[in-house]
């Protein structure tokens, strides 16, 4: 079965390069995009997610509080990526503590970044 | 001008040493100037000038630069007018990356260069001159709008500065 992936960022293109990537993946299945956090929120309150593509810096919650509200939601947790713009260390700090499993920071390769994510996930759920 | 964004902090003194990035606060302003910043992209701005002399001005030029690296089949430009710098920024920690930021940016001079808060005034002028979306980075929010041609956002910093809580503001 597919790791089923929600795709979080405000800027549309990305969002179809990266839906456009990963259809080409059969490992991998996007179930939800979204361009809100609180659109997001929606979704995971209702979907099953494995991979979590979060961009932080949105419109209206931003992704570090997202990453709060997440852990706190009644369900199973999805395994969050950053793939963002901002490249600020506390930042990255932050995202890591709060439970994210990587943070990229843009632009990367497409090629490796996933390699990097399913070979986590891969790890992930052998220890489950 | 008509792709051009300029960044405007009002009451700089009340904010000169207030940002900290072991702070929360701190981080949610980091990611709001990452929005508003890559925002203005989306709406067509590709020039960005801003005055930078404290850490708030900082934090949004290194935000532009981050989406510049990101965006980089687009002609994105970062002007920055160097004023001088305020304490908390010429700590050994920020004053490296004001450095990288210097370098990477392209300087804006201001004609008869005044000092103190003549030379902010002048270069806010300049700014919004040179502009026609205005990101005020602002204490309280404002009932009114100078210009009406020009688009301004405005980001109250209350909300992001704990040492100075929002007070009630009463609009007539």
């Amino acid at each position: 079965m597919p790791m089923r992936v929600l795709i979080v960022d405000d800027d549309k293109e990305f969002v179809n390069l990266l839906k456009l990537f990963i259809s080409k993946d059969k490992e991998l299945k996007v179930i939800g995009e979204a361009y809100t956090g609180a659109s997001a929120l929606e979704i995971l309150k209702n979907e099953f997610v494995d991979i979590l593509l979060l961009e932080l810096a949105l419109s209206d919650i931003d992704g570090l509080e997202l990453l709060k509200t997440i852990k706190e939601l009644d369900c199973i947790k999805p395994e969050a990526f950053i793939l963002s713009a901002v490249s600020n260390n506390a930042i990255i700090r932050d995202s890591l503590r709060l439970g994210a499993a990587a943070y990229y920071v843009k632009p990367f390769g497409l090629d490796k970044t996933f390699e990097h994510i399913l070979y986590y996930m891969k790890l992930h759920f052998k220890k489950r | 001008m008509e792709h051009t964004a300029c960044v405007i902090l009002k009451c700089r003194e009340a904010y000169l040493d207030v940002f900290d990035e072991e702070n929360p606060s701190c981080l949610k302003l980091i990611l709001r100037l990452a929005y508003e910043a890559s925002h203005c992209i989306s709406l067509g701005y590709t020039t960005f000038i801003c005055t930078l002399g404290s850490t708030v001005e900082l934090l949004f030029a290194e935000a532009v630069l981050d989406l510049k690296r990101v965006y980089s089949q687009m002609p994105i430009r970062l002007c920055v007018i160097r004023c001088p710098v305020n304490d908390y920024l010429s700590k050994s920690d920020y004053l490296s990356r004001y450095e990288k930021v210097l370098i990477e940016a392209e300087p804006v001079s201001i004609s008869e260069a005044l000092s103190g808060a003549d030379f902010i005034k002048k270069a806010d002028k300049y700014m919004r001159e040179q502009s026609s979306y205005i990101l005020a980075l602002n204490a309280q929010i404002r009932p009114y709008i100078k210009d009406i041609s020009k688009t301004e956002a405005v980001i109250n910093l209350r909300e992001y500065c704990p040492k100075h809580p929002p007070e009630l503001i009463l609009i007539k």
